[in-house]
């Protein structure tokens, strides 16, 4: 993978921005920065593993029951994600309640799988999951940074501007709908930008 | 072999895989755990040997 590659599907194929891929935990854990992070961070480590494993399987499986092994194999890994976080910090898993399990239905980690670790080989199917992990993650933390910026004044829950009332709303669900849509208008501006330089 | 039997071991196979995953990851996390399993022993000892030094006449 070259690094023209990885950058591309860091930002021009972002898996949120570009292709609406895991909007829900983008729209739902991204009240505070450091929830994102830990979100993020789960998120890459299950797509890391179910893509290695289901790299690994793909030649022992049949085509037709390929979508519930694959399932299966995330069910696995989020589960495991869960009962690791409810152990090492219950905080966070109180903060992030039931999206952790949910990550088992995320359909950035379904679309991965079927998509590039059931064709591709493991180390391969490695660098795919990272470098879509970390897009992930640039997207969730856009977007918290912005609603924990103007929602609460602070980031990552330090204070940065004391004494003045903060936007509430920003911390709502509707703040969440408000941040993504700014986020990704910026996003397809700069890239509108960026194809007017090129033509 | 029929191509049927096949995809049901294929998805026995990944199912046993999942399952095994759980419960050795569930397993480690109650063995590690401050209440769990392997800790409980010692946390008893820990507790009769505070119970004495917090109380010296009793156990005199």
């Amino acid at each position: 993978m070259t690094a023209g590659e990885f950058g591309r599907g860091i930002f021009a194929q972002n898996p949120v921005f570009r292709v609406a891929l895991g909007v829900c935990p983008a729209l739902a854990v991204t009240a505070t920065m450091a929830d994102a992070l830990v979100m993020s961070g789960l998120v890459m480590a299950v797509l890391a593993a179910s893509n290695l494993a289901v790299s690994i399987t793909r030649n022992l499986i049949a085509q037709r029951v390929r979508i519930p092994c694959q399932i299966l194999i995330i069910t696995a890994f989020a589960s495991m994600a869960n009962m690791l976080l409810l152990n090492r910090s219950p905080h966070f898993s109180a903060a992030l309640g039931i999206y952790v399990p949910l990550i088992a239905v995320n359909c950035l980690i379904l679309n991965r799988a079927d998509a590039f670790a059931a064709k591709n080989k493991p180390i391969a199917s490695l660098l795919d999951a990272i470098v879509v992990g970390i897009g992930f993650t640039v997207a969730l933390l856009a977007c918290s940074m912005i609603r924990e910026l103007f929602g609460n004044f602070s980031l990552m829950g330090q204070k940065v501007i004391p004494g003045h009332q903060p936007f509430l709303a920003l911390t709502t669900a509707c703040g969440a709908f408000f941040s993504l849509a700014f986020v990704l208008g910026l996003y397809n501006y700069f890239m509108a930008q960026k194809g007017k330089e090129k033509a | 072999m029929n191509d049927v039997v096949k995809s049901a071991l294929a998805m026995m196979g990944v199912a046993v895989f999942a399952g095994m995953l759980i419960i050795l990851t569930h397993a480690s996390l109650s063995a590690s755990a401050p209440g769990g399993a392997a800790s409980s022993a010692s946390n008893g000892v820990t507790l009769a040997k505070d119970s004495a030094a917090s109380h010296p006449a009793e156990v005199k």
